[in-house]
């Protein structure tokens, strides 16, 4: 019966050329296995936030927040159940929403990438970052939580692409559930201390990715690619990246670090590339070319 | 670019001899610097005892009553718990009890209630004492109020590391978005408010369940949380935040079986004694009295 609701809902809700309400919410049953939501749904923007989730609100803030609504389902007998569904500006915005926590629960398939742990579900898809959370999720709570999930990815008709600077990064050795996205330095300071100054000069202009690659022994590598409106841009950052952070580098733009690791910088076109504790200068170099292709630049 | 001092980088912290720093700094593992006039060292008590919490966790009151009591005598040498809690009010004070309602974790009712009983017990009229959180501010009782008592739990926290002591006093004030930039990093401005400022006799950071890690928009998830069943109390906030974080630290390091520092580094607790000298944050400065239970303490 579970099944045949999933498909029901899926079914109605994924009409091709069905227009996007801009209101998401309005396509979502508020009736579901016997979930009810009689109560009016909270909405909140980037600026109020803050009075639903605290200073958690930064986090989406950083990552270009549009709209939340909160739905509650209640069932006699049971816990809860919250929906949580933010609207980013854009795919890659909600991809980085979604990947600020670190993915190592069950994939379920629902929307473009999921994930349940404990008695949450979180996916993505297209603008958005839904989380369907209750406080435990026996039977039939867990059949539940992944109906409402459904029911909501199913009323969002597009997909979006992931930031295409995935496109960039290597293969071999890349930590799985491990790859931030963000636009600013205190996001990505937050995933990788760089400094208290924004010496990689990133705004809400630049878009950036932040990947770790395991090293033989000790802490992972890792590697940024940062793509900025254009190449004058990415040439400043590099200027002032190396004079802050690598005033020791040599004409190859690479420096061994005080941790007796390798930090370098490479430039090509409107891209920067920076590689964080490489276990040998010769990794660093090998990452940074791969990235920065032929055309990558130590200016 | 021109930087308003000389950026503080990744690499600084690497000098200074923190070579295990994985992530965000870690900077509230470095010593701290600077005091003005704070005294030379504080003392924070632990108590414990696995008897306050009972089956799904239920909150014992007896034990809470008995371990505060004890926690009070510890701190102020006295003999028996009238006297020592006579240390902290005094018949003629007017008492905001600043509680914490988060739906998740908040402070236990069985703990505000024994908090009451215990300044009414020293003297106070039962309409000069208040328990508010959110409310605090428009409170009567404490825009009057000559002593606060601050008691919350201890828990992990997506933008500012965790949320203790020091943060508690955040719903004071009139712009709480102002607090957030760089994670945080100002809430000992916090204490410097008016309606707060020197009045605070003791903080009880609530150590009973807490939360060590964070994850989703909402930071909590059961499964993250331990039974710990103790108290923090000292008259410091700094230190005991300070001593509550380094219990988290290890609770970590213990369940994700490596080196695993919070995703944000709280760096506004070593802040509050370095910018707003509110306490001591230097372990090596604090005393730390351990009561009850020794096992699985952490510390």
């Amino acid at each position: 019966m579970i099944v045949a609701v999933l498909f029901t809902v899926g079914q109605f809700y994924a009409q091709p050329g069905r227009k996007v309400d801009s209101e998401i919410e309005k396509l979502v049953p508020k009736d579901l296995l016997g979930w009810t939501a009689p109560a009016k749904d909270s909405v909140y923007s980037a600026a109020n936030l803050h009075e639903y989730i605290d200073g958690a609100s930064e986090i989406y803030r950083a990552l270009n927040v549009r709209r939340v609504v909160a739905r509650r389902y209640i069932k006699q007998g049971f816990p809860q159940i919250t929906a949580d569904i933010f609207k980013m500006k854009t795919p890659a915005d909600a991809f980085g929403a979604y990947h600020h926590d670190t993915r190592d629960g069950a994939e379920v398939q629902v929307g473009r990438e999921s994930e349940f742990d404990s008695a949450s579900l979180a996916f993505w898809k297209d603008r958005y970052v839904v989380y369907v959370t209750a406080a435990t999720a026996p039977e039939p709570v867990r059949t539940a939580i992944l109906t409402i999930g459904e029911a909501i990815a199913n009323a969002i008709t597009g997909d979006g692409d992931p930031p295409s600077l995935l496109d960039l990064l290597p293969d071999e050795g890349l930590l799985p559930g491990d790859t931030r996205y963000f636009h600013n330095h205190f996001l990505l300071n937050l995933y990788y201390y760089v400094s208290d100054k924004n010496l990689l000069n990133l705004d809400s202009d630049s878009e950036g990715i932040l990947a770790r690659y395991k090293t033989p022994e000790g802490p992972p590598m890792t590697c940024l690619i940062i793509r900025y409106p254009a190449p004058a841009a990415a040439r400043a950052a590099r200027s002032d990246f190396l004079h802050a952070y690598l005033p020791d580098a040599g004409p190859d733009d690479v420096a061994k670090t005080e941790n007796g690791r390798w930090t370098g910088v490479r430039r090509s076109d409107r891209l920067l590339c920076v590689v964080f504790d490489a276990p040998a200068k010769a990794d660093a170099v090998q990452v940074m070319e791969k990235i920065a292709g032929p055309g990558g630049t130590t200016k | 670019m021109i930087y308003g001092h000389k950026p503080i980088t990744r690499r600084d912290f690497l000098k200074r001899g923190a070579a295990g720093v994985t992530l965000a700094g870690a900077a509230a593992t470095f010593p701290s610097i600077a005091y003005g006039d704070e005294p030379a060292r504080a003392t924070v008590v632990l108590v414990r005892d696995p008897a306050v919490l009972g089956t799904d966790r239920a909150v014992n009151p007896e034990a809470v009553n008995r371990l505060l009591d004890m926690g009070v005598c510890e701190l102020t040498g006295k003999p028996d718990p009238a006297s020592a809690w006579a240390q902290f009010i005094k018949p003629e004070d007017t008492v905001g009890v600043k509680s914490n309602t988060w739906p998740a974790l908040p402070t236990p009712p069985e703990v505000e209630t024994v908090i009451v009983s215990k300044v009414t017990g020293a003297g106070v009229p039962a309409d000069k004492v208040a328990v508010e959180d959110r409310g605090a501010k428009a409170n009567p009782v404490f825009q009057d109020s000559t002593a606060i008592i601050n008691v919350r739990p201890m828990r992990s926290h997506h933008w500012a590391g965790v949320g203790s002591c020091i943060k508690n006093f955040m719903p004071f004030s009139d712009d709480c978005p102002s607090l957030h930039p760089n994670f945080c990093e100002n809430l000992g401005q916090l204490w410097e408010l008016p309606i707060v400022k020197g009045k605070t006799r003791l903080n009880i950071l609530v150590m009973l369940t807490p939360l060590f890690h964070s994850k989703g928009p909402h930071n909590f998830d059961a499964k993250y949380t331990w039974d710990y069943a103790g108290f923090l109390l000292g008259t410091d906030p700094v230190a005991v935040d300070t001593i509550g974080l380094s219990i988290i630290q290890a609770k970590r390091k213990q369940v994700f079986q490596e080196d695993a520092p919070l995703p944000i580094t709280p760096h506004h607790i070593r802040l509050a004694a370095e910018k707003f000298h509110l306490g001591i944050a230097d372990t090596d400065r604090i005393d730390v009295k351990m009561l009850g239970t020794a096992e699985h303490r952490l510390i």
